[in-house]
């Protein structure tokens, strides 16, 4: 047999940078010789923020209506995000086009078989879709805030909070392309990712609603967080990109097409094989599906494999509980909490106690904690696990801020946590974090597939597991709405002494 | 130069590749014939180092594909199935490109860029969007940019389709030229006359496995038995007793004579002898002319739900031999055993023992 050889080359990340930046001068070249891109640049970077402009002054009687300091405080330095994310707009076509349209060109083969490792090929791609709508953002941006000047206005933001807004729209940029690249990389046709995109486009314009609100109320400061949001969003998008985009991935993905009598037969097969039969990819001497089967293996396989996942809804939850604490001395609460003081205070009757009960059935909470759960899991499903995180987090939240209630009213939160809430809650919680959990892995099923597993794989394996899951949490659910409408009451005034 | 050991790649239930092993060696050129999704392309991605193989390795000009990737890239020139160029780049500045990929000093690569460009008749269109090509100069444009590194190793799928027959000869030319440079070629193709026209060897795939691999000789002679030879005679000639005794005798009228021989060298005199002794007037002796085509259509021509695999060939080949045998008895109405000086090729020790 043949040696193998070998031979030294340059490495290091310098020489990697210069292989990736050979593909990124010949992308960004590629793109500008395209009206279809260019013209939206020329036109949403020097057209659009000249025609805002001219029009807001134009029409200055008009928007002093609206306040004394409108224009200045509220309407110029959200035009001035404005401005900046428009040429977003078109850096999901680039990216479109540098990732899957060259996919479906039959381009990217020649690219596939020249000497670069994925990760420099991701790199080059990555930046040539990224720089040109940051730097249209920027040079929009710019120009803008230089017609405001010129206009005879004063800089409608101070120099930090404009730092602030740049740095805002750059991480969008990076995000949307950083999203692109994923659904790209799941299609195998600019349709396809077309398609896909909505789900990169509609966080996104909830990302830019968020910062109009907190313009309007005033809050510029506040978008600090957004932006470092935003940043973690991008390192899992990235991690996610880098991962998926590899030559194996890109050159086995061959069609698009709907293939429903496949996607049952895939569901069917995850459901008869245990988890780790799938994961293993065994073929030969599988366990036979059985109500035992699924208690004995799968669901404890199915917990184990969730358990990063349910660590991670763990986590949110203790945040939720912080921030509904915080949120406790936050002045509406306050106001609220002293008007209904003489009501809440200590040594006064507990109504539930003196109701004899929460006045709902067993069966109400039984069907509205399993509604809850059904719906974050479907919201899970549209949005990357996030949705049912924050139906659980919303939940939950109230529980922190009843705390910071109690504590400031000199109540001891604990006793009437402990009583209020533990009896069912010991079941309850834990349902809902293993619900959860499957949710979450049901959104990132796409965005992380598991080695073995392809995306679709992926997706089915997932939606399996949540399925599998509810014969555990079902049941949980059951027996804790029982004890929360029969029992929780009884030990909860037992405890306090009927008496807050 | 390019190893390959038991490849086999599965993309999840689908078997695309199983057990391909290759050897082709500095110089040579291996034509992988076979219909479309036999397992070429797949064969020939896992090669050119973008595919793992699932079991199985391979070895190009010495680099593991898997351990070695970069350097393998480095080693091959890859014309991909379709062309898959840049449509708003001149041609120039497209060479220019991979050649910076492969790291080719720049003087190098522009002197490299200008002498194919002229070498394939493509200098004077350098001003044109390579979107404004034709197929067969988009062809050319990307077997170009396979070349630009003077790889040591070429993997060419369909390097002459959509080529006029002018451009087509002129390409076959330069692979020939490769060749003589000792460049290891692997020839991946639909057109069978260049496949025998160029390639030291054939291999047919189909269903993901190799069935059969040699020269277009040995091909013919496996699967069609000995060449055969015409014998063309003036009107009223008699077969002269004892001919098949010398050669096998595939048919017989008065102008003609078909034969099988394996030793034309030996026996062809002695028939012409023969001939002319019983008074028959010769008029032509010829080699009856076979195509790898029929090889081809007889191998990978089966329908593609049919399970037509290794032994399948061998049965196939088994079953040309006894009609040749049965064919001449009924001719000549001798017995088998008097074929023996023809001594028929042990066929499936050649199979079994695969390449020589």
């Amino acid at each position: 047999m043949q040696a193998t050889r070998t031979i030294s080359h340059p490495s290091g990340w310098r020489y990697s940078l210069s292989r990736a930046l050979i593909v990124t001068r010949r992308e960004m070249r590629d793109s500008f010789r395209d009206w279809r891109i260019v013209t939206p640049i020329v036109t949403l970077t020097i057209v659009l923020p000249a025609v805002i402009i001219f029009a807001l002054r134009a029409s200055k009687d008009l928007v002093e209506r609206l306040g004394p300091d409108a224009l200045n405080n509220k309407i110029l330095p959200f035009s001035i995000l404005s401005v900046g994310f428009f040429p977003m707009s078109f850096s999901l076509v680039i990216a479109l086009e540098t990732f899957v349209g060259e996919k479906e060109r039959n381009s990217l083969e020649a690219l596939l078989t020249a000497p670069l490792t994925d990760r420099e090929l991701f790199t080059g791609k990555y930046l040539a879709a990224v720089i040109p709508p940051i730097a249209t953002s920027s040079l929009g941006m710019f120009f803008f805030v230089a017609l405001i000047l010129l206009t005879g206005g004063p800089l409608p933001v101070s120099l930090p909070v404009l730092a602030i807004f740049w740095l805002l729209t750059v991480a969008q940029a990076l995000v949307m392309v950083a999203g692109a690249v994923i659904v790209s990389s799941h299609t195998t046709s600019t349709r396809a990712a077309n398609l896909l995109a909505s789900f990169i486009i509609l966080p996104m314009s909830l990302v830019v609603q968020v910062e109009a609100i907190i313009l309007l109320v005033g809050q510029k400061i506040a978008m600090i967080p957004i932006w470092i949001a935003l940043l973690i969003v991008l390192v899992i998008l990235l991690r996610t990109g880098v991962r998926i985009f590899n030559r194996e991935e890109i050159v086995a993905r061959e069609g698009d097409s709907l293939n429903v009598k496949g996607i049952f037969r895939g569901i069917g097969g995850y459901f008869k094989r245990m988890p780790s039969e799938t994961l293993n990819r065994q073929t030969e001497n599988l366990r036979k599906f059985s109500p035992w089967r699924l208690y004995r293996y799968d669901i404890p396989q199915i917990l184990a494999y969730n358990k990063n996942s349910m660590l991670a809804v763990g986590f949110s939850l203790l945040v939720s509980v912080g921030v509904g604490w915080w949120l406790s001395s936050w002045q509406p609460v306050q106001d609220i909490i002293n008007s209904r003081a003489n009501q809440i205070s200590l040594g006064g009757q507990n109504p539930i106690c003196t109701a004899g009960g929460l006045g709902v059935t067993w069966q109400g909470i039984f069907f509205n904690n399993v509604r809850a759960i059904l719906i974050g899991g479907a919201a899970s499903l549209l949005t990357l696990g996030i949705g049912g995180l924050l139906l659980l987090m919303v939940s939950i939240g109230p529980i922190g801020l009843l705390g910071g209630v109690f504590s400031q009213l000199n109540l001891n939160p604990i006793l009437l946590l402990i009583g209020f809430l533990v009896p069912h809650g010991i079941i309850e919680l834990p349902a809902a974090i293993f619900a959860i959990a499957a949710g979450l892995q049901m959104g990132m099923s796409v965005v992380a597939p598991p080695k073995k597993l392809t995306i679709g794989g992926s997706f089915m394996f997932s939606i399996v597991n949540f399925i599998k899951l509810q014969a555990l949490v079902i049941p949980m659910l059951l027996i804790a709405a029982i004890i929360e409408a029969n029992l929780t009451p009884a030990i909860g005034c037992w405890l306090t002494g009927g008496r807050y | 130069m390019i190893e390959a050991v038991g490849l086999v790649k599965t993309f999840g239930d689908f078997t695309a590749v199983n057990g391909v092993s290759l050897h082709v060696p500095q110089g040579q050129i291996l034509a992988l014939l076979g219909h479309n999704g036999a397992g070429k392309t797949t064969t020939t991605r896992m090669l050119a180092a973008i595919l793992a193989p699932t079991k199985g390795y391979a070895r190009i000009g010495g680099y593991d594909t898997v351990r070695q990737p970069l350097e393998v890239r480095r080693t091959i020139g890859h014309l991909t199935e379709t062309p898959g160029l840049y449509n708003r780049m001149r041609i120039v500045e497209y060479l220019d490109f991979f050649g910076e990929l492969q790291s080719v000093p720049k003087k190098i690569r522009h002197e490299r860029i200008e002498a194919m460009m002229h070498r394939f008749d493509l200098w004077d269109t350098r001003r044109l969007r390579i979107g404004e090509y034709s197929k067969g100069m988009r062809q050319k444009t990307a077997l170009i940019r396979a070349l630009i590194h003077d790889p040591q190793v070429l993997f060419l799928d369909e390097p002459t389709s959509a080529m006029d027959p002018h451009s087509a000869k002129m390409v076959r030319d330069a692979i020939g030229e490769l060749k003589e440079a000792h460049r290891s070629i692997i020839l991946c193709t639909h057109n069978l006359f260049e496949a025998e026209v160029l390639a030291d060897k054939i291999a047919i795939i189909r269903k993901g496995q190799i069935v059969i691999e040699g020269t277009a000789n040995e091909l013919k002679r496996k699967l069609l038995g000995a060449p055969l030879f015409q014998v063309e005679l003036r009107p009223g000639s008699s077969l002269p007793p004892g001919l098949e005794n010398i050669a096998e005798v595939v048919e017989w009228n008065e102008q003609n004579l078909i034969f099988r021989s394996e030793e034309p060298e030996r026996t062809n005199p002695l028939i012409l002898k023969k001939l002319v002794e019983a008074g028959c007037e010769v008029v032509t002796l010829s080699e009856v002319p076979r195509s790898l085509e029929s090889v081809y259509l007889k191998i990978a021509g089966q329908p593609a739900d049919s399970n037509f695999n290794r032994d399948e060939v061998e049965q196939s080949m088994q079953k040309t031999e006894q009609k040749s045998e049965v064919k001449a008895r009924e001719l000549t109405g001798v017995s088998a055993d008097a074929f023996d000086s023809s001594e028929p090729i042990n066929l499936t020790d050649e199979l079994k023992g695969g390449r020589k």
